[in-house]
């Protein structure tokens, strides 16, 4: 902790203690010196007062910043902020009321204890008693004045030589404290005192000269010190005129007298002190228990604050504890600061969250496992050639894989959750793929197997569909699919191939003979025989020699068909071979050819010959397709693609012939397979043998303005 | 009901007390220092309330502070002070107020509230070790001794104008010679 940040902490938890400090001491001078009398600490009151009011502002600067902290909590929901509020509501409900009640019955009982003070008998009574004392001191004063006088009149006639002697003699006679002569210029002629300590006489002032000129004597009871002493003034005539002295006793009460009448005047001299000073009293101790009062309350409230504060901390730690465990972070453990049930809590709270964080360990990793042999699966999947298709025991598809998507050709992702009859009804040419599954699922069969054929448009593809339940009671099932199209064809090219091979193997050895006897037959008997019978010969071994030629062209036909593949590929170029072939035909004015060729020229690794006579066939069966109806007008045209990050380029031979038969498909390209009178049924066989052995393929469909179009796609050479 | 009005009427004159001033309460018009006994004239027009302590009992404590002051290197400095302390009280049985000089233990007694007032207005004051031979300028102030009041009535003279009885600071020149 910073040593700033430290000191800033200190001063703001000594204040709080010392303006209390401050307020209690204040108070309690204030009080005691009320009730009693000087004080060495009266030069301080001013800055006692000034420090009171500075230590209730900090008091109360204090309560409003932790007000202001405690709304700002609440306006921004911390944790325990609203239990603190309640906390501090009901500390202060419980703690105001006593005091305040307090602090209401202290003063009334303060007013009414100060007013029993002072009641009408009493002061009666004080007041007759200091009445008595007067009526005394009158008595005394007249006593006095009755010697004085006499004494005067022994002195009238001395003169001021034997003024000392006189009073020597007198002042015991007289009883007196003090007996003085002052001359008219107020010196002292002669002066006998029986006190020490009176022994310079004061002369009269003025008051008593005017009541001695006035009334002939002066006679009063004065206090002198702590006494009460009776001066009689009385004017001694002068002897010689012009010369008028003074005579002056003073005469003591009787000691007993003395203590009563000045027993009498203390108690009335403090009951009229207290009569006068009940407000000041009352002001005093009003503000020294509004001094307290304060203390109380606002110590109260920072008790409150206190106590609020620490019975909801933990509290509010907990809560944010359990917002950050909600939150999946366990590193927040909490203090256990006491053995009490918050304590215990707090504890407990601990160990959950190490159990919770244990468990969400474990929990974590299996998940990890999970996910990773889910990723394994689906990569498996992913890289699986037959597509997959998982469903819940409801018939919701849950599952599937690319393979899925690319054999059945459908989105198949987007079905994903919803159940396989909403497949089926989107995608109804699926319906012989899905039959199977909802229907072996429904009957709970544990492994089956099938072979379904699904027909869209002209494409029909054939599918070995095996299904097999998964283990779990809401397991559901797999259903994986193989793709046997081509397969099947291949097989079926190998028939063909084989059906080829044997027929030009057993058809073609004897066609030889057959042509060479027929034209011996020719040469030996044509010119020899009648005319008719020449005739009749001539036609049959002309129709023999030209069904022979047209069985060797069928047999070298099924040859080329059978003849396993053994192409010698090179890098040319396609425009150029299509320039080739087309230039062969361009010459005959019955055909029309255009050529649209891509401005790419493209390179392939083809070999030039196959190539060559796949171009032929596919013209040859255009011009076949046209027939003789009407001009035939072949377009032959290249284009550069790319698919699937693999580039291709696409040759298309177009005619405006009429089009593709019904229910034209993949069929048609195999052996015997034509709608045409003249042609073999070998040609787009040929061509798509030939395409598939550079890699390509070869697909027809009808155009927009009438005709077909077949086109022909083969890989790009790489560098090209 | 009748505290409580009687309370809070307290505290706001001790409010509105502690908010005015006391001009002139106690003005010296005049003083003289000779053979070592200084004579003051001021104008004393005490409060009501002040009065009515004084005829209750209550002792009026006052301070006479003296100071002769010579020229220093700050200014002018104190040479010599000296304090003095006279009491005004009333005394119930004999019915006579009372001017004491605390320091001389002399006392003078008057029969009438007036004629004691009017002794504190002229004030004789003997200066017994007060050295104020050099001095360029002397210096007179009376105040009431807060400190020296009754105990309840302490924090009362603190608050309420009535008890502020300061003259302030008096100065004049010594005779020379």
């Amino acid at each position: 902790m910073a040593p700033a940040s430290r000191l800033t902490r200190i001063v703001r938890r000594a204040l709080p203690v010392a303006a209390v400090v401050v307020l209690l001491a204040t108070a309690l001078v204030l009080a005691n010196d009320a009730a009693g009398g000087a004080s060495r600490l009266g030069v301080w009151y001013p800055w006692m007062l000034g420090a009171c009011c500075l230590a209730l502002a900090v008091l109360v600067t204090i309560i409003i910043q932790r007000l202001l902290r405690l709304r700002r909590e609440l306006r921004e929901r911390a944790p325990g902020a609203r239990l603190n509020r309640r906390v501090l509501a009901m500390l202060i409900v419980l703690a105001l009321p006593p005091v305040l009640v307090v602090y209401g019955f202290a003063l009334n009982f303060l007013d009414a204890t100060i007013d029993t003070w002072f009641n009408v008998r009493l002061e009666h009574a004080m007041d007759d008693a200091l009445e008595i004392g007067r009526v005394y001191l009158d008595e005394r004063l007249q006593t006095a004045q009755q010697q004085s006088a006499t004494l005067a009149q022994t002195l009238r006639d001395s003169a001021d030589a034997d003024l000392q002697k006189r009073l020597d003699a007198a002042i015991d006679a007289q009883g007196a404290m003090q007996l003085a002569v002052f001359g008219k210029d107020q010196s002292v002629l002669a002066t006998a005192s029986a006190d020490p300590q009176l022994l310079t006489p004061a002369y009269p002032d003025s008051a008593a000269l005017l009541q001695v000129q006035g009334n002939g004597h002066y006679a009063a009871a004065e206090p002198l010190g702590s006494r009460l002493v009776l001066r009689v003034v009385d004017p001694l005539p002068a002897t010689p005129p012009g010369g008028e002295r003074l005579l002056q006793a003073l005469y003591p009460l009787p000691a007993r007298l003395q203590a009563l009448t000045t027993g009498v005047e203390q108690a009335n001299f403090d009951f009229q002190r207290l009569k006068f000073l009940r407000g000041s009293l009352k002001l005093t101790f009003t503000l020294v228990l509004t001094f307290v009062l304060l203390l109380s309350v606002l110590f109260a409230l920072m008790l409150a604050f206190g106590i609020a504060r620490r019975l909801t901390a933990p509290i509010g730690r907990l809560a944010a504890a359990t917002r950050a465990v909600g939150a999946g972070r366990y590193d927040t453990p909490l203090p256990v600061g006491s053995r009490d049930e918050l304590g215990f809590l707090l504890a407990s709270f601990n160990q959950m969250q190490r159990e919770l964080e244990q468990s969400n360990a474990r929990l974590t990793h299996s998940a990890q496992e999970t996910e990773s042999q889910r990723a394994y699966l689906k990569a498996v999947l992913e890289r699986l050639s037959a597509g997959v298709l998982g469903i819940d025991r409801t018939g919701t598809l849950r599952t599937l894989n690319r393979a899925a998507e690319s054999i059945l050709d459908v989105p198949l992702a987007r079905y994903v959750g919803q159940p396989l009859s909403v497949l089926r009804r989107d995608q109804p040419a699926l319906a012989p793929l899905l039959d199977p599954i909802q229907q072996h699922a429904r009957e709970g069969v544990r492994e089956w197997r099938e072979e379904v054929v699904l027909v869209r448009g002209e494409e029909r593809r054939l599918l070995l569909l095996r299904g097999a339940e998964l283990g779990g009671a809401d397991a559901g099932s797999v259903a994986v699919f193989d793709d046997l199209t081509q397969l099947d064809r291949a097989q079926r090219d190998a028939a063909w191939a084989e059906v080829a091979r044997r027929l030009a193997h057993e058809v073609k050895n004897p066609l030889t003979p057959i042509q060479l006897a027929a034209e011996r037959l020719r040469r030996r008997f044509i010119g020899r025989l009648p005319a008719d019978d020449t005739d009749v010969l001539d036609r049959a071994t002309h129709t023999i020699v030209a069904q022979v030629e047209a069985l060797k062209s069928l047999v070298n036909a099924f040859g080329d068909y059978a003849r396993p593949p053994q192409i010698e590929a090179r890098a040319l170029d396609l425009h150029a071979l299509a320039g080739e072939v087309l230039d062969l035909y361009e010459n005959d004015q019955r055909i029309q050819l255009t050529r649209r060729f891509d401005a790419h020229t493209p390179i392939l690794r083809a070999d030039a010959g196959r190539l060559r006579q796949l171009l032929h066939n596919l013209i040859k069966n255009a011009l076949e397709a046209i027939g003789d109806a009407r001009k035939p007008h072949v377009e032959v045209a290249t284009r550069d693609i790319v698919e699937n990050e693999q580039k291709w380029i696409e040759l298309s031979v177009a005619d405006n012939g009429p089009g593709l038969p019904d229910g034209f498909g993949e069929r048609w390209f195999e052996p015997y397979t034509s709608s045409k009178q003249r042609g073999t049924g070998l040609g787009l066989a040929v061509a798509k043998k030939i395409a598939e052995e550079h890699g390509g393929s070869i697909r027809a469909e009808n155009r927009a303005g009438g005709g077909a179009v077949f086109t022909l796609r083969l890989p790009r050479e790489a560098a090209a | 009901m009748r505290f409580w009005t009687s309370a809070i009427s307290i505290l706001v004159s001790i409010a509105l007390g502690a908010c005015a001033s006391a001009p002139g309460a106690f003005v010296v018009r005049s003083a003289a220092l000779d053979a070592g006994t200084l004579t003051l004239r001021c104008d004393w027009r005490p409060d009501a309330q002040v009065l009515d302590a004084l005829d209750h009992g209550i002792e009026l404590p006052f301070v006479v502070t003296v100071q002769a002051l010579r020229p220093g290197d700050f200014g002018l400095e104190t040479a010599a002070q000296i304090h003095r302390h006279v009491q005004l009280r009333y005394f119930p049985l004999s019915r006579r107020y009372q001017v004491r000089d605390a320091e001389d233990a002399t006392t003078r007694n008057y029969a009438a509230r007036a004629l004691a007032l009017a002794a504190m207005e002229n004030l004789r004051l003997p200066l017994p070790g007060f050295d104020g031979a050099g001095a360029t300028q002397l210096r007179v102030r009376i105040t009431l001794d807060r400190d020296a009041l009754s105990g309840a009535l302490r924090l009362p003279a603190l608050l309420q104008s009535a008890w502020r009885m300061d003259s302030g600071d008096y100065t004049w020149l010594p005779r020379a010679g």
